[in-house]
């Protein structure tokens, strides 16, 4: 053995199964030819040997974090358009249909037999509380009396303030009058809220 | 016409199934600006179950896009791929992805005991 042979591999008697005696050996060998004279008594005198090395195990492999996408954040929301829907380019001749289905659910879902009940009638305020929690996208909408005058009797597209108007819905030959105030809150709060069986009729 | 018993909630379950029908066609138009209408509705319907209590049916809310809230159409708005026994959905929106087990009874709602009562609302219809 020569001091050429440290950075290679060791060989095959030694391989996988390395025990701590054969280490020795090898030790003493390869000291026996490097050491000059005078230190090679001291080879067998001193027996403890320490191998530092021999507790350092190889550290567990860590998992590496999950890279998948959870929510988005709202810049990612406000690129891909989700917050606001944009003003122009619609194609309203697919919108016009969502009216049709709009008429089948409201007509189911009001359980109207004909006709609407009377305000004297039993029925009148569970008519209201189902009416109060329905859907109104798709529904024609218009407005009979409001604080600005320029609103009433308007075909346009416009963005107006709910609480000075009174609108009328229309299913089949009926109508309904609804009072604005009883829808400024947001869509989804509409289902659990509980309403007045009577509200004073004021703008 | 008879008259049926009145199940709990109807008329919020009537107006989820609704918002779906709606989201469906507006997901499936060429328009660019009709997409964005679906992810509307279908924020609208999830809130309105959680308030309301109400749970989306499995194969219902699996349509449903969780990052940007779209409902998937195969084709157009998603890809549907089976790796390992599988189904992976990628939505090409927001390049996200979700993976469910491919097996025809392994949720709970697939198997017959689960049914408990049916109420049939269809000889209401005029």
């Amino acid at each position: 053995m020569s001091a050429s042979n440290i950075n290679k591999t060791l060989p095959p008697r030694y391989g996988p199964n390395f025990k701590q005696e054969a280490a020795y050996e090898h030790v003493k060998e390869l000291l026996n030819e490097i050491l000059p004279q005078t230190d090679k008594s001291q080879i067998e005198t001193e027996q403890n040997w320490r191998f530092p090395l021999e507790k350092i195990r190889e550290e567990k492999k860590r998992k590496p974090k999950s890279t998948k996408k959870k929510l988005l954040t709202r810049n990612e929301k406000k690129k891909l358009g989700l917050l606001k829907l944009p003003k122009g380019g619609w194609d309203y001749s697919k919108i016009l249909p969502m009216n049709k289905i709009w008429k089948e659910y409201m007509y189911e879902n009001l359980e109207l037999v004909k006709r609407a009940p009377h305000h004297t009638e039993s029925d009148y305020n569970s008519f209201c509380a189902v009416l109060n929690k329905s859907e109104l996208i798709g529904a024609e909408i218009s407005i009979i009396r409001s604080k600005v005058p320029s609103y009433v009797a308007e075909s346009k597209f416009k963005i107006i303030t709910k609480d000075a108007c009174v609108f009328i819905i229309q299913l089949r030959n009926m109508k309904f009058t609804v009072y604005g105030k009883s829808l400024l809150t947001r869509p989804s709060d509409r289902s659990i809220k509980k309403i007045k069986s009577y509200v004073f009729p004021d703008l | 016409m008879v008259k049926l018993r009145k199940c709990v909630g109807k008329e919020n379950l009537q107006r989820l199934n609704y918002l779906y029908q709606i989201g469906n066609i507006y997901a499936k138009s060429n328009c660019k600006q009709n997409n964005l209408l679906s992810s509307y509705y279908t924020n609208l319907m999830i809130s309105i179950s959680k308030k309301t209590v109400q749970r989306l049916e499995p194969n219902i809310k699996r349509n449903i896009c969780k990052v940007c809230k779209n409902i998937c159409v195969p084709g157009k708005n998603c890809k549907i791929r089976i790796k390992k026994q599988k189904i992976q959905y990628k939505c090409n929106i927001c390049s996200s992805s979700k993976n469910y087990i491919a097996q025809q009874t392994y949720l709970w709602f697939d198997q017959t005991q689960s049914v408990n009562e049916i109420l049939d609302y269809s000889q209401n219809k005029s």
